[in-house]
């Protein structure tokens, strides 16, 4: 003890750790635990409330982790409410209504009423940009109901089976339906030099309202915790429109199949599928043929003409046959060792190449430039864009301007 | 506690470099450089980084010119006292307000992100005793412990970097800028380089023999290459939302744990953080001590530690308190004191490299210094006044040099001189060019006469001055009968 005591004191370094052992293992034990301290929000949806003494009131509803101790694992998720003249004064608000600080790390996604979003996003989001603990792969959505409606079938989701809707938006993202809507990829966009955001808008519905399901609710006890939908559904969320937004303000919202068709510009997916119909060759007679999408290149390459410039769009799409639909008989064939004739490669490729061009015109229509050909033709030739730019009556109105050649290319898997 | 400083060799020199070099720019800087000129900042950025290497290769030519002095020694030589002590001064302050600035960002981002309700005492209580224990040991130290963490800290960052990469899903605008904000934004964050400075500090403590320097330079080329790939990859990941993201080397690892989704990744960043933070923090405290003591020759050198931990507390506690001041302060003030590193440092080596004064070879202090338990027992034992050992100042190259030429053997005096300190002063001796390995050391017994027979000097002045220097109260007289 003595030895351990000089050789305490002839190092000092010995005895601050000692001391720090000490203080921090007493501030530890002291300390509340981080569960009971804070409330773990996983999804915030924004609302307009009524306005009071001619000040906006925004509500707020947090759909909240609580934690509840069980022999089994069972994620309970509570719905709180907030009002305030900011969303920063709602989420005080709505602090002092659950009785814990709110925690934003765990935030999976914000839902945005579409009273809000025909409003100006921004200044919703301004306090979801500065706050640090909001992770930037939050999903941002909107819905055509009240946010807090929404929440409510989210939350039902949530507690009731695996499925969190946060992850509808990441899974569809991947489909050439849909697009990715993260405060990431929405403000890469309104920030870019297009000023253009894109934002998915999710519904929730009665079962037998379904157009296309994409998740089931209700689901039994338990044993059906695998995502797939029972005959006793209730609600479900759906994906209606992406929202495309123009600086803050929303300028139109496109569909499944317009979305299909923008993104064939884009090439931004790896999932979806291409039906072609009334394919007559010596394989089928006036049968539907739809193919699967394994994988898609595109690449894009100018030249001017005239000071104008001539944007080529080359892409490769590998497709599977998956689906024959035809009157005569089934065909007999090894479905493996299929070859795709002339034919329908011929069809195939005007569909694409359709698609693309009532894509472009979507763009152009609304003057939204959502595959950034701007970047595109700007890191070119910057000097030739900005004369080209110079040149326009209206410098926004450039998609309308700028002449497009689509090249398709089929390959079979 | 008294603080000890040995030399250091190339290859912790190079460690300390790389590691160095990393200080303040991989946390704010990469948001804030986007913010002023988008993708056109690397270019400043690659203009600084080149900026510091230049002050690497500024530092090898001082060198090479002034291979065993020390900086203060040759600024008082050519530039007199005063000049010294202002310009020391003035590197005090310098280190200081860095060292602040690193604290400040490193302390907030781990405030923002992990330690929520941590107050900024209880981070300094985690900070300051070890970088002091650090810095208080000295350099040969803080080297071996950077050697230790090398390893560590270089793989790191090299996964960070290559993890980084794999995030990059972007489209960036090039050529947006004009070429005065590029200027303008290089210049507005100026503060984060110039800390190669440090070399000039600690350049007669480094050991580099021939043929090493390609070890600081590729380690330098390797850091700053480091720097510019994070700062890319930080950029090439976020692009337009840079400004949302504060923390690129945290970002970079954090956008691939958001969209890989693995895990808890980007707590590897945070290691790395830490580990750099106190590395960083400690190479500065050892600048102000070094440059502390130059200005203050006569107060003892652990009162620099004392000061810089007043005046570092100060700071942090009651001006630099946030973030934004934090920015404010490494944008608006700190940029100024650039002009130490980049601007008065080459100026200072131009007019002594014109000036071209012979300096007195300090080397022998430094042999004093590094053995001083040695000599003092030496001292002791013999009873020798301590103008008369033959470590003392006076003692002139020609005398060894005398000794190389007719390979004679050098006398100590002392009765109790180890064998591992005649090896180590023969080496030093060999390393500055003053006697061969032919030359050996020998112990001069207490009783015995001094043979300069034995020596045979030809050179008359060495002669009078071995009869002025090595008079010993005892033998006055015998040597002197010696002599004649």
């Amino acid at each position: 003890m003595k030895f351990f005591c000089q050789q305490l004191i002839k190092t000092p370094m010995l005895l601050v750790f000692v001391f720090m052992l000490i203080f921090y293992g007493i501030v530890a034990v002291a300390m509340p635990a981080e569960i009971n301290q804070y409330a773990v929000v996983t999804a915030i949806g924004i609302d307009k409330a009524e306005e009071e003494e001619n000040n906006e009131i925004y509500e707020l509803t947090l759909l909240t982790f609580v934690p509840v101790a069980q022999q089994s694992f069972t994620e309970k998720y509570k719905l709180v409410n907030g009002k305030g003249r900011s969303v920063s004064e709602a989420m005080d608000i709505a602090s002092l209504n659950i009785g814990r600080e709110i925690g934003l790390s765990h935030l999976k996604m914000i839902v945005l009423s579409k009273e809000i979003v025909q409003e100006g996003v921004f200044k919703f989001l301004d306090y979801l940009i500065r706050d640090i603990q909001i992770s930037s792969s939050t999903k941002i959505v909107t819905t055509d109901t009240l946010a807090k409606e929404f929440l409510k079938t989210a939350q039902k989701l949530d507690n009731e089976s695996s499925i969190k809707v946060s992850e509808h938006i990441l899974f569809n993202s991947e489909y050439i339906y849909s697009t990715e809507s993260t405060l990431e990829t929405f403000f890469k966009g309104e920030f870019g030099p297009t000023h253009v955001g894109l934002m998915a808008c999710l519904s929730s519905k009665s079962s037998d309202e379904q157009t296309m399901p994409t998740a089931g609710s209700d689901l039994s006890n338990g044993s059906g915790g695998d995502g797939q939908q029972s005959s006793s559904a209730e609600e479900i969320i759906t994906q209606c429109h992406v929202y495309v937004f123009k600086n803050e303000e929303l300028v139109v919202m496109l569909g499944e199949r317009e979305m299909k068709k923008v993104n064939f510009v884009l090439g931004d997916y790896s999932n979806g599928s291409i039906v072609v119909k009334n394919i007559t060759d010596n394989h089928f007679n006036d049968a539907n043929l739809t193919f699967e999408i394994f994988d898609n290149t595109i690449s894009y390459h100018i030249v001017y003409q005239n000071g104008i410039p001539v944007v080529n769009i080359d892409t490769s799409l590998t497709l599977r046959l998956s689906e024959i639909e035809q009157e005569s008989e089934p065909l007999q064939e090894n479905v493996e060792l299929y070859v795709v004739s002339q034919t329908v490669t011929n069809a195939l490729e005007k569909k694409v190449r359709n698609s693309m061009a009532d894509g472009i015109n979507i763009m152009r229509e609304h003057q939204v430039d959502i595959a950034d050909f701007y970047t595109i033709l700007h890191n070119n030739n910057p000097k030739a864009f900005h004369k080209f730019l110079d040149s326009l009556e209206d410098s926004d109105d450039y998609l309308n301007h700028i002449v497009f050649k689509v090249s398709v290319r089929i390959y079979e898997k | 506690m008294k603080v000890l400083d040995r030399s250091i060799n190339a290859w912790q020199l190079g460690i300390l470099i790389f590691i160095l070099l990393f200080a303040n720019k991989i946390l704010v800087l990469p948001s804030l450089l986007f913010e002023g000129a988008k993708m056109e900042s690397l270019f400043a950025l690659l203009f600084l980084c080149a900026c510091e290497f230049g002050l690497v290769v500024l530092f090898y030519f001082a060198k090479k010119k002034f291979p065993t002095q020390s900086f203060s020694k040759i600024v008082r030589e050519h530039l007199g006292n005063i000049t010294k002590i202002m310009f020391y001064f003035l590197i005090m302050i310098f280190f200081l307000a860095k060292a602040v600035l690193l604290y400040n960002v490193t302390y907030i981002f781990f405030r923002n992100l992990i330690y929520k309700d941590t107050s900024n005492f209880l981070i300094l209580f985690c900070f300051l005793p070890i970088i002091n224990h650090l810095a208080i040991c000295g350099l040969r130290v803080l080297g071996r412990t950077t050697q230790i963490f090398f390893p560590i800290i270089f793989g790191i960052l090299f996964f960070c970097i290559v993890v980084g990469v794999f995030g990059i899903n972007n489209r960036p605008l090039f050529f947006s800028s004009s070429f005065m904000s590029i200027l303008e934004t290089g210049a507005r964050h100026i503060s984060p380089f110039g800390d190669m400075m440090f070399l000039f500090l600690i350049m007669d403590r480094v050991e580099i023999k021939k043929g090493q320097w390609k070890i600081i330079f590729s380690s330098t080329a390797i850091s700053l290459l480091f720097v510019f790939a994070i700062n890319l990859v930080f950029m090439l990941s976020y692009t337009f939302t840079c400004f949302m993201h504060p923390y690129a080397i945290f970002e970079i690892m954090s956008f691939v744990k958001e969209y890989g989704g693995l895990g808890r990744i980007d707590i590897i960043s945070m290691v790395l953080i830490i580990l750099l933070a106190y590395f960083h923090l400690t190479i500065y405290l050892k600048c102000f001590m070094l440059s502390f003591h130059e200005v203050f020759r006569k107060i003892d050198m652990i009162y620099s530690v004392l000061s810089f931990n007043f005046f570092f507390i100060i700071i942090v506690v009651f001006f630099i308190v946030n973030l934004e001041s934090a920015i404010v302060f490494g944008q608006e003030i700190l940029p100024y004191s650039i002009i130490l590193p980049y601007a008065i440092l080459p100026i200072i080596l131009l007019i002594c490299c014109i000036k071209n004064k012979n300096i007195k070879n300090d080397n022998f202090r430094k042999i004093i210094k590094n053995n001083k338990k040695d000599i003092k027992n030496m001292q002791k034992n013999a009873n020798f006044n301590k103008k008369t050992t033959i470590f003392s100042k006076q003692i002139k190259k020609s005398i060894f040099l005398t000794l190389k030429k007719t390979n004679k053997n050098l006398y100590i005096f002392s009765k109790n001189i180890t064998t591992k300190f005649k090896a180590k002063l023969k080496k030093v001796l060999i390393d500055l060019n003053l006697i061969n390995s032919k030359n050996k050391i020998l112990k001069l017994k207490k009783k015995e006469v001094f043979d300069f027979e034995k020596l045979n000097f030809k050179n008359y002045y060495s002669k009078i001055f071995m009869q002025k220097h090595f008079k010993i109260c005892k033998r006055k007289r015998e040597m002197s009968e010696v002599t004649k």
